[in-house]
């Protein structure tokens, strides 16, 4: 490439820009000088209460956003902290149920009770104001440390947990499964827990390290810490049985409308 | 390399080009304390130019004129944090693009000049009776067009910048916050693209 050619190209562009200036030019109306001037006075007594002014209604702005962000947050705070404070009923029982304190059918349970099934007992407890459903299966022993935990301890429990519920958390040997709005079945077998979730999804985790199990998935604790999540072909036989004698027991006792999904209330 | 006066219309050129930022001895002092005369002053030094600069970026000459007229708003109410009568033209270019840019909205989203500069050239030469001039106009918008084309959208920029708004390099260094060395490598980097765009088309520059 020629330096000549090189300096017409500039030249070019140079001739370009002038008259692009020039056209661009004739796009202006007026001077802005009046209309700057007029807008600082505006804003203020004068040119030099200006930036006060300025300041003042960007500090405004700032004390609004500061006290939106200290609402929310307040209002995060608040419902973390009541979270588990929601009433615990034993609203159904056939059979054998035992309970260390309160267990009539249709009262209030007192966060710490253990329940427990008998070999042909069964129950239905409501935790968080009824936004969860946990049912015991026979054999099962249960004890609700509050609202919005409960540990496993034997046995089977399907969970139906609202999405309007707040955090739920099961644990059972080797394993803890934390929730927010989902379905899903908890067993203790050799010793050992494991999950289901039919729907939604929960965070199992097993000595401190966890991971998120979705829907049709199962979760057990693995050797030495974290769980093993598997998808099998179909859930497994005893997902399906707790969740039939669940629904049995549930229209028979406690929801006579047929209304069994913990999601739909 | 010669490069073109920074504004060679007359209307805002600085009366005293050679004084720091182009402001006479002075008057960035009684701006920064406020005096209104000082103000004006200040805005019919500098608002030719960064109309200019503004209209490369606007969707409209109305859009254009009001990013101006909200910078030099800007520039009375931070005038404390500028630091010296240089840095006053660079902070008033900075912010006339991010006003501009966010009035024009998706087509700087989408990494887009909202104005062909090329348009504004041909329609330059459209004076009646002048047929040889129009023709020209219309060949060197036809240039720059396919020019500019070639180009990235950080080159395509300075180019427009240098050539089309007529800041000088330390002017665009200052404005886009790069050193003035990457700014002439962007220049030669982008010249050298529309040379070899142009080539392609059998057009020797």
């Amino acid at each position: 490439m020629s330096e000549k050619g090189e300096n017409d190209l500039e030249a070019l562009l140079e001739q370009a820009g002038e008259e692009w200036r020039a056209r661009a030019a004739d796009g202006r109306r007026r001077s802005v000088a009046d209309g700057v001037v007029q807008a600082v006075r505006d804003s203020g007594s004068g040119p030099s209460h200006a930036g006060a002014a300025w300041t003042t209604a960007r500090l405004r702005l700032a004390a609004v956003f500061v006290a939106a962000v200290v609402l929310v947050a307040s209002g995060l705070a608040v419902h973390w902290a009541t979270r588990p404070s929601g009433a615990i009923h034993l609203v159904a029982k056939q059979g054998d149920v035992r309970i260390d304190r309160g267990g009539q059918e249709g009262t209030a349970i007192e966060a710490g009770a253990v329940l427990d099934t008998g070999a042909r007992g069964s129950a239905i407890v409501t935790l968080d104001d009824g936004r969860v459903q946990c049912y015991m299966a026979r054999n099962t022993a249960v004890a609700v440390v509050s609202s919005g935990e409960v540990r496993l301890d034997s046995g089977r429990i399907w969970v139906n947990v609202r999405t309007d519920s707040g955090r739920f958390d099961v644990r059972a040997p080797g394993l803890d499964v934390v929730v927010t709005g989902t379905r899903f079945a908890v067993s203790v077998e050799g010793g050992e827990g494991r999950v289901f979730v039919v729907e939604g999804s929960v965070s199992a985790s097993s000595g401190g390290s966890g991971q998120s199990v979705g829907g049709g998935s199962l979760a057990a604790p693995r050797p030495g810490g974290g769980v093993d999540v598997t998808i099998p072909d179909a859930p497994p036989a005893w997902v399906g049985q707790t969740r039939a004698e669940f629904e049995v027991l549930a229209a028979t006792r406690y929801f006579p409308s047929g209304n069994l999904s913990g999601n739909a209330e | 390399m010669v490069y073109p006066p920074a504004f060679p219309h007359g209307a805002g050129v600085p009366e005293h080009a050679d004084a720091p930022g182009g402001l006479p001895p002075g008057l960035f002092e009684r701006f920064q304390g406020g005096d209104e005369q000082a103000l004006r002053e200040v805005v019919v030094l500098f608002e030719a130019r960064l109309f200019g600069v503004a209209r490369l970026y606007a969707r409209s000459a109305e859009d254009a004129e009001e990013a101006v007229q909200d910078s030099f708003l800007r520039l009375y109410v931070y005038r404390a944090r500028i630091h010296g009568p240089e840095a006053v033209f660079p902070w008033l270019c900075a912010t006339v693009r991010r006003e501009a840019i966010r009035q024009s909205g998706t087509a700087w989203r989408r990494h887009e000049f909202p104005v062909d500069p090329a348009d504004l050239v041909e329609m330059q030469g459209g004076v009646e009776g002048e047929q040889v001039r129009l023709a020209e106009a219309e060949y060197r918008a036809e240039v720059v067009r396919s020019g500019l084309a070639a180009l990235r959208p950080k080159e395509r920029e300075v180019i427009l910048l240098r050539y089309f708004a007529g800041l000088q390099l330390k002017e665009i260094a200052a404005m886009r916050q790069i050193p003035m060395g990457t700014v002439g490598v962007l220049i030669q980097r982008a010249l050298a693209k529309m040379r070899k765009r142009l080539a392609d088309r059998g057009l020797e520059y």
